[in-house]
């Protein structure tokens, strides 16, 4: 009796979760089967055609930008997994006076507490005010600047609550600090270092209200084009492109949380180690 | 080694709140003192006060409703995905936690598909003659011609969409901490399962649903896209204004005015949004 009234709610919440994942993926399932549909207007009834694709290939313009994003994602990914990782350290493991790191986290969030387009804006008056404005460079620091608190927040989350036994030791045994974080400590920190880097690569790509404010004019990224393209009415080499983008991230987070687990490192850091 | 770990830190730290400090402090305080300066169609009707950009802000009808847009739109959705997400995060950390781990990455997809491409395809959907609409009048809710678009509805759904994984994520991680025993035990001293969610689940989940908030509503405020695209002529975000003024009249210090204001107003917003979800975890457990 208990059974079958626990499998019966096993059931209802199987349920529940499958109707939300189906409406989440209503979107972007009907772009794609739209990318595959006669009429360009993305209504119904249904003809396929791959017309949209061929038309998607004659546009090198397209391609050419998102490689240029892709690569900008990179390059921010990189260096905020770097300039996070050194925050989380000093803050976690440098003797500092803990009134001090309560007020370094702090200011580490206030890029999440200010919404993007407030951010951008502020970032692109500051900029024109001294002079330097819109510019490739800026673009790049302003997309890193508001993707750091990931990296930092998860390694010092991860730093926090304990300090390792092999720390401990390697002191004891005589190890200069360095050697401590290079041999013993980044590697236990690797899971929360590439789960923040991966969702600052993420951010980037997608940072459109940060990319709006700071690319230098001429100079598009794959969401401004987007963004370009839905402004001019409805164009279904869209629906082409966002299949390729579907597909692509659909494997990209599968193939990540196979290799480190995405999702653990966003719960519980004890199954993460 | 106290002493050098220090300079240690220092040099740690450099980099990253080197950048903050340059690109967020220093440009935050630019922006309070360009919201201060008169903007550029202050003319004769220029008061000479310090504050005069904020008081014509909210001495302008059209921009308090704006405004009120601005905070009520990314409320709705952000309890929308409290009451979607938390039953999702519980299937997915207490019911199915072998595949827990998976599925969540699997819910995250979509949001790493830009955004703008979600709004495109609820332009789509949503437009006369779209699958939607089309559904919606074959079943009799609405006539053949009306458009779904243009509505706050459209406008909060498509933020529901956009931002329901960060809730998900966040709640998910506080109750997969809560140890399965504390439940068993509460379970085989025969508390009810309602007894259970309001003195064990909620309380100890809302910490991740107030991180969700701050990782909703706040952004959400700031959205200028969505009610451009799906809001139309009809439904406007004081992101709008902000980006017409940056885009189109150039009035720099009536941007910095309304940046401020959204901001200030966002941050309220989630405060309250946060009492709100702090006062249910005392009032449930009672």
């Amino acid at each position: 009796m208990r059974g079958a009234g626990r499998r019966g709610r096993t059931l209802l919440w199987t349920a529940f979760t499958a109707v939300v994942f189906v409406a989440m993926f209503v979107p972007i399932a009907y772009l794609v089967a739209m990318s595959f549909n006669t009429s360009p207007y993305g209504t119904l009834p249904w003809h396929f055609t791959t017309e949209w694709y061929t038309q998607l290939f004659r546009e090198p313009a397209l391609a050419r930008t998102t490689l240029h994003t892709l690569l900008m994602s990179v390059v921010i990914a990189v260096a905020c997994a770097a300039a996070g990782t050194m925050a989380a350290l000093g803050m976690a493991r440098a003797g500092l006076p803990r009134p001090l790191v309560d007020a370094l986290q702090a200011v580490n969030l206030i890029p999440v507490t200010v919404p993007w387009l407030v951010l951008g804006v502020t970032m692109l008056l500051f900029l024109l005010l001294i002079g330097s404005g819109r510019s490739v460079l800026n673009l790049y620091l302003g997309n890193l600047v508001v993707v750091l608190p990931y990296v930092t927040v998860l390694v010092f989350t991860r730093l926090q609550g304990e300090r390792f036994e092999e720390e401990e030791a390697g002191a004891q045994l005589g190890a200069s600090g360095l050697r401590i974080v290079l041999v013993i400590t980044l590697p236990k920190l690797l899971p929360s270092i590439l789960a923040g880097s991966i969702m600052a690569f993420m951010v980037s790509f997608n940072n459109f209200l940060i990319q709006y404010y700071l690319a230098p004019f001429g100079f598009n990224t794959l969401p401004m084009e987007i963004y370009g393209l839905v402004r001019s009415g409805v164009r279904p080499d869209i629906n082409a492109l966002s299949t390729f983008l579907v597909v692509a991230s659909v494997a990209l987070v599968l193939l990540l949380d196979r290799l480190v687990g995405i999702g653990s490192s966003f719960g519980t850091a004890r199954r993460g180690s | 080694m106290r002493a050098r770990g220090r300079w240690a830190g220092v040099g740690l730290l450099a980099p990253a709140y080197g950048l903050i400090v340059v690109l967020v402090l220093v440009p935050l305080a630019a922006l309070l003192v360009e919201s201060l300066t008169p903007g550029r169609v202050a003319g004769p009707a220029s008061l000479g006060l310090l504050f005069e950009n904020y008081l014509r802000f909210f001495r302008d009808g059209p921009s308090r409703f704006v405004l009120a847009n601005s905070l009520t739109i990314p409320a709705v959705a952000t309890v929308l995905c409290v009451a979607i997400g938390w039953p999702l995060a519980y299937a997915l950390a207490k019911v199915h936690r072998r595949r827990g781990n998976a599925l969540l990455a699997v819910l995250m997809a979509p949001f790493f598909v830009s955004y703008l491409l979600i709004i495109y395809a609820f332009m789509g959907l949503l437009q006369v003659g779209g699958p939607v609409q089309v559904a919606l009048h074959a079943l009799g809710l609405v006539p053949a011609t009306t458009s779904l678009l243009y509505s706050r509805a459209a406008v909060t759904l498509a933020l529901v969409y956009e931002y329901l994984p960060f809730m998900v994520l966040s709640i998910y991680g506080s109750l997969e901490r809560i140890e399965d025993s504390v439940l068993e035990a509460a379970a085989s001293l025969g508390a009810s399962r309602l007894r259970v969610f309001a003195e064990i689940l909620w309380p100890r989940s809302v910490p991740g649903v107030i991180a969700g908030c701050a990782l909703v509503f706040i952004p959400a405020t700031g959205s200028f896209v969505e009610p451009q695209i799906l809001g139309g002529t009809r439904v406007s975000m004081l992101g709008e204004v902000i980006n017409a003024q940056i885009n189109q009249t150039f009035d720099l210090p009536r941007a910095a005015t309304v940046s401020l204001v959204l901001t200030l107003a966002a941050v309220a917003g989630f405060a309250l949004l946060a009492l709100a979800a702090h006062a249910t975890r005392r009032a449930v457990s009672r």
